[in-house]
């Protein structure tokens, strides 16, 4: 195994730049990948089920027996738009107290259903569990960026989130929570 | 001239230019015309829909769950409409509303996931199609780059026919809501690898979709309450915009009926069904009924005896409904032979891909060969 895993970390197409983020990150790596990367705090670990299922992968679920068919075709302009609203939540996470945004996604949960049968029922309950559970979500990229040794430098930073360069140009003088959510909403972030 | 540049030029039309409107509108092929695609998902009822309610073999087979002869909305001597579809007489009165039973295909295949995959790709039944058959009509010829999008799927993740091969496809379910969602997306102009190009161009064809969807058209219709009602009202808005799509994909959840059917196929009939003449009269509003195709799919139709749970199992052909201005109402296909049943299920006499013809070859000018592998003859359910 040792001769072999050699042969690969020094072979010339394990560091090619071409084979870098040539992959699309399944839902799971997305999801899981952006809270262990950006060290998220949460409560109920359902709520990342719940959002990869929005994203097309639904746990145990798939679509039949040969699987997701995963690739390019986890991106249409439906999951798209679903990965970068979970990115933006989980950073607007880091601007409103707690309370509040629990508060005020309950409301809204509310008012969307008013419905009594049993299917509007389960429904709501499980929007009601999202909403709770993402209300416990928390993002500190203060406490985040304190795991550098010295304050780290933009460059730094991208090459850390970034499988690849980001195709959006990035502003110098970002605040750190500034520059980290322009990283994960930048296209290259749905790399891997 | 096209159609769409006459519209254009007249604006804001006064009713004097309606004549005009529909008189071209009665010759042109092309993306002009609007098709919109129904799906019945979970597999519809052929039988308890379009009712041989005349036929005692139809009573035998189904003691409990049949349509009771006198409670069909009687079309002809034979053949009735589920009474839940009230809301298609008029259409049907108008003789705007085809049926053509028995559609299906040779070697058909029993799983939701397979038989639709085979609509969906519009393959033979042991072929296995990476993409869309839209997709791959959009691929031969393609829609005007100043369309909003290809095609709009609206209450389902899943691209189904728009699948695959660079179709800009948009899924929303809702245009207000994709607009907020969308400022989140922009355009950028970035070369990279395949994974990347394939992540951009997705975020390309959404930020030119909401930049041209229009999302606050007034309707004087009164759409259906639920989610098929606000699904058709997305629709209805979606046309709206001047720049418009090619295609539409609308879906109806629920209709794997293998458990206490009459009343959940009710609703779901009831939903179909007022939709549609929401969707007629808000289309008829914008006047793009008479440019507009709708037609119904679903990966198969129920096995015609009932089962032991007071409901239906998956089985092969079913009747579908084709729609629109230019629509020569009718009965086509063949009425259900119960008497000639093929391990206890219908025998099709309608390849789905016929309906797809119908589409491509008589609704657009798209030669059916490329999109379909083989030529197909279209139905003739249009108008000269």
């Amino acid at each position: 195994v040792k001769t072999a895993l050699r042969g690969l970390f020094l072979s010339e197409a394990f560091w090619a730049q071409a084979n870098r983020g040539a992959l699309v990150k399944s839902p799971v790596d997305l999801v899981v990948g952006t809270v262990r990367q950006f060290d998220v705090e949460y409560g109920d670990p359902a709520l990342f089920a719940m959002v990869t299922a929005q994203l097309g992968q639904n746990l145990f679920s798939p679509p039949n027996v040969r699987g997701w068919p995963g690739g390019e075709t986890w991106i249409n302009s439906s999951t798209l738009l679903a990965r970068k609203t979970f990115i933006d939540r989980l950073f607007r996470a880091e601007e409103m107290p707690r309370m509040t945004r629990t508060a005020m996604h309950l409301q809204a949960a509310k008012d969307d259903s008013d419905a009594n049968d049993g299917i509007e029922r389960a429904k709501r309950a499980a929007r009601e569990r999202f909403v709770r559970a993402m209300g416990d979500v928390r993002l500190d990229t203060n406490r985040w960026s304190r795991e550098f040794a010295a304050p780290p430098a933009q460059v730094e930073i991208e090459r850390v989130v970034l499988a690849q360069a980001p195709v959006n140009p990035i502003a110098a003088d970002l605040s750190t929570r500034e520059l980290l959510k322009q990283l994960a909403l930048d296209p290259a972030y749905q790399l891997k | 001239m096209q159609r769409r540049d006459f519209l254009k030029l007249t604006g804001a039309a006064s009713v004097a230019f309606l004549a005009p409107r529909l008189a071209l509108a009665r010759t042109a092929t092309g993306y002009e015309n609007l098709l919109v695609l129904v799906e019945l998902k979970g597999g519809n009822d052929g039988l308890n829909t379009v009712v041989p309610y005349a036929d005692p073999t139809y009573h035998a087979l189904r003691r409990r769950i049949a349509i009771k002869r006198e409670e069909v909305l009687q079309l002809d001597g034979r053949t009735g409409l589920h009474p839940s579809l009230a809301a298609l007489m008029p259409m049907w009165q108008a003789r705007e509303l085809a049926i053509v039973q028995g559609v299906g295909y040779p070697h058909p295949n029993l799983s939701h996931f397979r038989s639709i995959e085979i609509w969906d790709t519009g393959s033979k039944s042991e072929q296995y199609l990476a993409d869309g058959w839209l997709a791959r009509a959009f691929a031969t010829r393609p829609v005007p780059q100043r369309y909003a999008a290809d095609g709009v799927v609206i209450g389902s993740q899943d691209l189904g026919p728009l699948a695959g091969n660079g179709a800009r496809a948009i899924a929303l379910a809702d245009t207000a809501q994709f607009e907020r969602q969308a400022r989140i997306a922009h355009p950028v102009h970035a070369r990279g690898n395949s994974a990347l190009a394939h992540v951009l161009k997705v975020e390309a064809d959404v930020a030119q979709a909401a930049a041209r969807l229009d999302a606050d058209h007034a309707f004087r219709t009164q759409f259906p309450p639920g989610p098929f009602g606000n699904a058709v009202r997305t629709a209805a808005q979606v046309v709206a915009s001047p720049s418009g799509v090619a295609a539409v994909r609308l879906t109806l959840n629920g209709f794997d009926t293998h458990v206490n059917q009459p009343a959940i196929h009710a609703n779901l009939l009831k939903q179909f069904g007022e939709g549609l003449g929401a969707l007629k009269s808000a289309l008829a509003e914008l006047g793009r009924w008479d440019s507009t195709l709708v037609m119904t799919y679903a990966e198969f139709g129920r096995r015609p005896h009932e089962n032991g749970s007071n409901g239906t199992d998956h089985g092969t052909a079913s009747a579908h409904f084709v729609a629109g201005g230019r629509v020569r109402g009718g009965l086509y296909g063949q009425a259900p032979q119960l008497d000639r049943l093929q391990n206890g299920n219908l025998a099709y006499a309608v390849d789905f891909r016929s309906l797809y013809a119908t589409a491509l070859e008589s609704w657009w000018g798209v030669p059916t060969a490329s999109a379909l592998g083989e030529r197909f003859a279209p139905l003739d359910v249009l108008r000269a």
